[in-house]
C-alpha cells in the first residue's frame, strides 16, 4: 500500500479562490501533492483548464464541486454530471446524495461546525440527515490550524457518533485552498495499492483508506493470516496485531518540523483510548480488541501546543 | 436589445432566499451581457457586525471553552453582504458567479462565458437564474440586474 497526499478541497477564480485552475495545480504540484481536486463552489466552470494543466503536470486530478447553499456546503467528488443544488432544502438532503450517488459522484460535509453566518455564509452543516450511512465522508479538520480548533473537535466528535453507530464514514482534511499563503495546513493522505488516477482516489475515499496528517503521516495496518487489513476494512475482533508507522520525511516543504513534534501515539477503540505507545518509526504491537472500530492517533506538540491531535487514521473495524 | 432589467431592495429578512429571473433570448442574439450590482457591499456599523458576530460565535464554540480558540467578534469587520447569480438555459445549469464583488458583468457565448459559467450550446432559447441571497445584514441593500442581448458575438 502506498500513501498519496492529495488535497480533496480547492477553489480558483471560477468562484472565490485567487488562483487560476493552471496555478492551482501548479500550487500542488510545488508543495508535493499527489493528487489535487477542484472543487469551486456550485460551477464545474474551470474544469478544462483543470484537465489540460492536469495533463501538463502529472499529478492526479479529482472533479468536483462544492454545493455552497444556505443550510450546509457539500463536497461532491467525481460525479460526472450537475445534480441542482438549488432549491434544496434541509428535509430534501437525503434525496439529493442519492441523485448524486446515481451519477457515481461522492458526497463530503465540509467543515460541519465551522464559523458562519453571517462571517461565513452556510458553513454549518443544518442539513437534516436521515440516512448518514450513505455520506462518503466528513471533513473533520479545514484549513490552517485545524488539530487546535474548537471546530474540529466538535467534527471528530460527530464523526466518533456516527462509527459507534456503524456508520462507516470516512475522515478527511480539507485545505479549503483559495489562495497561497504561509500558514500550516494538515494533509489527506489515499492508501493506494495499483496506479494512482482519479478512480483509484474516490475508491479509497469511499472505502476510508485514507490517513490525516498534520505533520508526520502515521499509518496503521492489522497483520492477520489472511494478509493486511487497513483502515475501513474489517478484521476479527479479539487480539489484534497492528503494524505502526510513522512518515516524518512526508510533503517535506509544507510543514514546519521545529513546530510540530510527535510525543506518542494512542490507539482509541469506539471512542476510548486502550493504549498508548511511544513513537517510532515502526513498530508492531497487540491489542485485546472488541467489536467496534479501532483508530490510531498521533498526539504530540502544536506551534507551543501540547497534546494536540497531530495526526490520525480512519478506522479499521473489528468485527 | 434588453432582455430583462429589475430594481431590488432587500433587508435582512430577505437573507436564504432565492429570487428568480427568467427570459427569451431571440434567435438573432449571438452574446448575452448580464450586469448585477448591489449596495452596500458590507455593513459599517460596529453594533450591528458585533450582535450578528457574537451570536455566530457562540454557535461556534458550543459548550467548549472559548480560550481553545480565541477569536474576537471585531477581527471579523465590516461584514459583508453575499448576493450570487446562477444561471440556466433550456433547463441545463450553466453555473454560478460565486464571488464577493459588488458590480459584477458575465459575458455568455456559446464558444466562451465568464468565469462561473460554462458555454451554453446556443444561445436562443428559455434562460433562468436566480439570485442567491446568501447574507444581507445591513438594513437595506439595493440591487439591480439588466440582461443584455448582442447580435454580434
Amino acid at each position: 500500500m502506498k500513501w498519496y497526499p492529495v488535497e480533496l478541497h480547492t477553489h480558483t477564480e471560477h468562484s472565490d479562490g485567487d488562483f487560476t485552475p493552471t496555478q492551482l495545480v501548479q500550487a500542488a504540484k510545488a508543495r508535493g501533492f499527489a493528487g489535487v481536486a477542484l472543487t469551486d463552489h456550485n460551477t464545474k466552470s474551470g474544469a478544462t483548464e483543470f484537465n489540460a494543466a492536469i495533463e501538463k503536470s502529472g499529478l492526479t486530478g479529482v472533479h468536483g464541486i462544492e454545493w455552497t447553499t444556505y443550510w450546509g456546503h457539500m463536497l461532491v467528488l467525481g460525479e460526472y454530471t450537475y445534480t441542482d443544488w438549488r432549491g434544496v432544502t434541509p428535509d430534501m438532503i437525503d434525496e439529493a446524495i442519492k441523485r448524486i450517488h446515481d451519477h457515481c459522484g461522492l458526497v463530503g460535509i465540509a467543515h460541519p461546525f465551522a464559523l458562519s453566518n453571517p462571517v461565513n455564509t452556510g458553513y454549518h452543516w443544518e442539513f437534516q440527515i436521515a440516512d448518514w450511512q450513505a455520506v462518503d465522508f466528513l471533513e473533520v479538520w479545514s484549513r490552517d490550524n485545524a488539530p487546535c480548533k474548537v471546530q474540529s473537535l466538535r467534527a471528530i466528535e460527530l464523526w466518533e457518533q456516527l462509527l459507534n453507530r456503524g456508520c462507516h464514514i470516512t475522515a478527511t482534511s480539507g485545505r479549503d485552498w483559495h489562495r497561497e499563503d504561509t500558514r500550516s495546513y494538515a494533509h489527506t493522505y489515499v492508501g493506494i495499492e495499483d496506479e494512482l488516477n482519479e478512480q483509484n482516489v474516490l475508491q479509497a475515499i469511499r472505502d476510508s483508506r485514507i490517513c490525516l496528517a498534520a505533520g508526520p503521516l502515521l499509518t496503521m495496518q492489522a497483520e492477520t493470516a489472511q494478509g493486511p487489513v487497513y483502515p475501513g476494512q474489517q478484521t476479527e475482533s479479539g487480539n489484534v496485531t497492528l503494524k505502526l508507522c510513522m512518515d516524518d520525511q512526508t510533503m517535506p516543504h509544507d510543514w514546519d518540523r521545529t513546530a510540530i513534534i510527535p510525543e506518542k501515539i494512542v490507539l482509541v477503540q469506539n471512542g476510548e483510548v486502550i493504549e498508548t505507545l511511544p513513537v517510532c518509526a515502526e513498530q508492531t504491537v497487540t491489542v485485546r480488541t472488541q467489536k467496534g472500530w479501532l483508530r490510531a492517533d498521533l498526539i504530540g506538540r502544536y506551534f507551543g501546543r501540547e497534546e494536540q491531535r497531530i495526526a490520525l487514521t480512519n478506522p479499521i473495524w473489528t468485527a | 436589445m434588453i432582455l430583462y432589467e429589475r430594481h431590488y431592495n432587500w433587508t435582512p429578512e430577505d437573507t436564504r432566499r432565492d429570487i428568480p429571473f427568467a427570459f427569451c433570448c431571440p434567435s438573432n442574439i449571438k452574446r448575452l451581457l448580464i450586469t448585477f450590482t448591489f449596495s452596500p457591499g458590507a455593513e459599517q456599523q460596529p453594533e450591528r457586525c458585533e450582535m450578528a458576530v457574537e451570536r455566530a460565535l457562540t454557535r461556534y464554540y458550543d459548550r467548549y471553552p472559548r480560550d481553545i480558540q480565541p477569536m474576537q467578534s471585531e477581527q471579523f469587520f465590516p461584514i459583508k453582504n453575499l448576493i450570487t447569480l446562477s444561471l440556466e438555459r433550456d433547463g441545463v445549469y450553466l453555473g454560478n458567479a460565486h464571488r464577493w464583488q459588488t458590480e459584477q458583468v458575465h459575458i455568455l457565448t456559446t464558444k466562451h462565458a465568464s468565469r462561473g459559467f460554462e458555454p451554453p450550446c446556443a444561445m436562443e432559447g428559455t434562460w433562468a437564474g436566480m439570485l442567491h441571497i446568501h447574507e444581507i445584514l445591513s438594513q437595506v441593500c439595493e440591487g439591480y440586474l439588466r440582461v443584455e442581448g448582442s447580435e454580434d458575438a
